[in-house]
């Protein structure tokens, strides 16, 4: 439960940039994907490089910043879509987060020693065929000699409360310095982008500027939580990013689910509480799901379905059809009483 | 009479506990991993282990998600098994950094150093042991460079993504140092991309070497395609992608890397410490030689008879057998 609740909190930040750019300045941005797999190599890297934790994150927070400032540049510099400039930029950083991470995959040093193993040969003392080759001297592991230290994580991964703690500090000042940010002439204006684009233009701020804003504060957020996610769970991986647009969405409407018309702090509260009850969900379809058939790989569909009608119910209410819809079934009722 | 009642329900209460779990969880589901995984059960039933009586199995799978793992070892530490199996790296990772005391046990990782799992190969301190599924790479490269000695260059096929590969090719790279031959990295983090990189760079190389990429495995159809068209033998690092087209493979089983798993689970089980247990590759006499007649009479190669009489499984006018 305690793990549910950590996870969710960490990805609740995600789920937080995901808002920012989708609802608050309405730009469905797709660099999620990378800038969060960006925010995780970073994180792990520095760490790596004996850097500080809280260094760390920062560097993954300015990372994810970055990568989205690229998107909005190619987006309204360009005039790119910003779903394809999205998408680009996602594209980009599988390469940028191989090269960061030196390979696919860059554990947070937890035990020293050896950085690679030997080969096979080295450890068998050979194959069974040795005898077919002219040269049978067994191969020995490239830089057997390089060593590695362990560093100190930020997290423990005892779940004693000790790491909950840490992890809530990071939110609360998140969520305080983004509603402050939000009370701001700057902030304001953010907000008014993303309901009239054009009506901003009025008030002679720059559309490109608040573009650039909301999705280089939405991406930090992003890297913030790659960066945390990567140190709790104490590896980082190329394919981290994967889906984690849809994991973000999926959470933004959940917590719009729970909190309906209310917005605490700017509707920010509600990502949050939308990420933790995610991952409990998530945790207990994989941990139940089997039972009523479901398989482990049906899950991506089941997200992505949620999403899809969660968004599809509300547009059905919200339209005139509806309205008419509902008169035409009163109109039928009352017809076939009458005809009685 | 109340307290004898009491008295024998606790009994039962205590004996009842007395049923240990084993929780395993894997990346992804994939032949090889779903082999690893059967192997580990089968070890344990075939040790007296009776699943529903003595044990029971907690098995999840993260879809292929990192993030997933990470939930699901979370989620497995505070069911407090008696020993968590992890099959393949990113599950294995997430499984030892969410816990210092439950006895980790991981599979199909092929280096569990880079991987930081443990600090070397044999006893460790800590709670975590495992079974890696390193493969003979300078032996297969060799054994390439046996059958085809005019060979230049060797191609490489594998994702950049997937951990194990690169340090397959690593291992590669020196392997073809020491023979003075050139390796052509041929890559793609999809099945298409890697199809198409192989379709740009066939013509360079003289032969194809894949270890046990995953990517390279799913899309071997497609690979072992544009072989024969290009007249280029696929040698293997793994005996089911050798299976669909390839001319040499030499591997093992991974059902072996999971009886080899299945047997530290049980040694766990039967409350041996993990720090006395070795974190080892499998054993050389696990190894299997396969040869494909048929593809190399197509290619016009011929098998050096000595090397032949080594196979394990030979496949002639389209009949697989087994060779003792």
């Amino acid at each position: 439960m305690l793990a549910i609740i950590e996870q969710g909190l960490i990805l609740s930040l995600l789920s937080i940039g995901v808002f920012l750019a989708f609802r608050v300045v309405n730009l469905p941005d797709l660099t999620v994907d990378g800038s969060f797999a960006l925010g995780a190599a970073i994180a792990v890297k520095a760490l790596f490089e004996g850097i500080s934790p809280i260094m760390a994150i920062t560097m993954a927070a300015v990372g994810g910043a970055l990568a989205g400032f690229i998107t909005a540049l190619i987006h309204r510099r360009f005039k790119v879509n910003v779903l394809l400039a999205g998408i680009l930029v996602m594209t980009m950083l599988y390469s940028v987060n191989l090269r960061i991470m030196g390979g696919p995959n860059l554990p947070v040093p937890r035990v020293s020693g050896q950085q690679q193993a030997p080969s096979y040969e080295s450890m068998s003392g050979g194959t069974l065929l040795d005898d077919l080759f002219a040269d049978s001297k067994a191969a020995d592991g490239p830089s057997a000699a390089a060593q590695k230290k362990t560093v100190a994580n930020l997290f423990t991964g005892r779940l004693d409360g000790q790491d909950l703690s840490k992890i809530s500090i990071v939110i609360i000042g998140a969520l305080l310095l983004l509603s402050l940010f939000l009370r701001t002439d700057l902030g304001t204006s953010l907000r008014a982008f993303g309901c009239n684009p054009a009506g901003v233009t009025a008030f002679g701020i720059s559309q490109t500027f608040l573009a650039i804003t909301g999705l280089v504060i939405g991406n930090l957020m992003v890297g913030l939580s790659g960066g945390l996610f990567a140190l709790y769970s104490g590896f980082s991986d190329v394919t981290l990013g994967q889906g984690m647009v849809v994991t973000g969405l999926a959470s933004v409407i959940l917590g719009e689910i729970i909190f309906g018309k209310v917005k605490f702090l700017y509707g920010l509260l509600a990502p949050v509480a939308g990420g933790v009850l995610y991952q409990a969900l998530l945790s207990t379809a994989m941990r139940y799901g089997y039972r009523i058939g479901f398989l482990a790989s049906d899950m991506k569909l089941l997200t992505a379905l949620f999403v899809i009608s969660v968004i599809g119910v509300r547009q059905l209410a919200s339209s005139p059809r509806k309205q008419r819809f509902r008169a035409e079934v009163k109109r039928l009722w009352l017809n076939s009483r009458g005809s009685r | 009479m109340k307290r004898i009642l009491l008295v024998i329900c606790l009994l039962l209460s205590v004996l009842g506990s007395g049923i240990e779990m084993v929780a395993i969880t894997a990346i992804v589901e994939h032949p090889a991993l779903d082999l690893v995984r059967k192997g580990v059960l089968d070890e344990l039933q075939e040790q007296g282990f009776v699943i529903g009586k003595d044990i029971e199995i907690e098995y999840q799978n993260a879809q292929g998600s990192t993030a997933n793992t990470v939930a699901i070892a979370r989620q497995f530490v505070s069911l407090r098994p008696s020993v968590i199996v992890g099959i393949a790296t990113p599950s294995a990772q997430a499984l030892v950094n969410a816990t210092e005391e439950i006895p980790v046990v991981f599979s199909a990782v092929t280096d569990p150093i880079l991987a930081g799992l443990v600090a070397a190969f044999g006893r460790n301190p800590g709670n975590v042991v495992g079974i890696s599924d390193m493969t003979p790479v300078g032996t297969q490269i060799r054994l390439a460079a046996l059958v085809l000695p005019e060979a230049r260059s060797i191609g490489i096929v594998y994702n950049t993504g997937e951990a194990n590969s690169v340090s397959i090719r690593n291992f590669a790279k020196q392997t073809c140092e020491e023979l003075g031959l050139r390796l052509v990295d041929i890559t793609g983090s999809s099945a298409v991309e890697m199809v198409n990189a192989l379709n740009a760079m066939a013509s360079d190389v003289d032969l194809l070497y894949i270890g046990t990429d995953n990517t390279a495995a799913s899309s071997i159809e497609s690979i072992a395609r544009v072989a024969s068209r290009e007249g280029i033998p696929i040698i293997a690092g793994d005996i089911d992608i050798a299976r669909s087209g390839g001319l040499i493979g030499f591997g093992f089983d991974y059902y072996v890397v999971g009886r080899e798993t299945g047997k530290l689970v049980a040694e766990v089980l039967r409350g041996v410490s993990t720090e006395e247990l070795e974190t080892k590759i499998v054993g050389q006499e696990s190894l299997v030689l396969f040869i494909n007649l048929d593809v190399a009479s197509a290619l016009g190669i011929t098998i050096p008879q000595n090397l032949l009489d080594r196979a394990d499984i030979v496949v002639s006018d389209g009949q697989e057998r087994s060779v003792d």
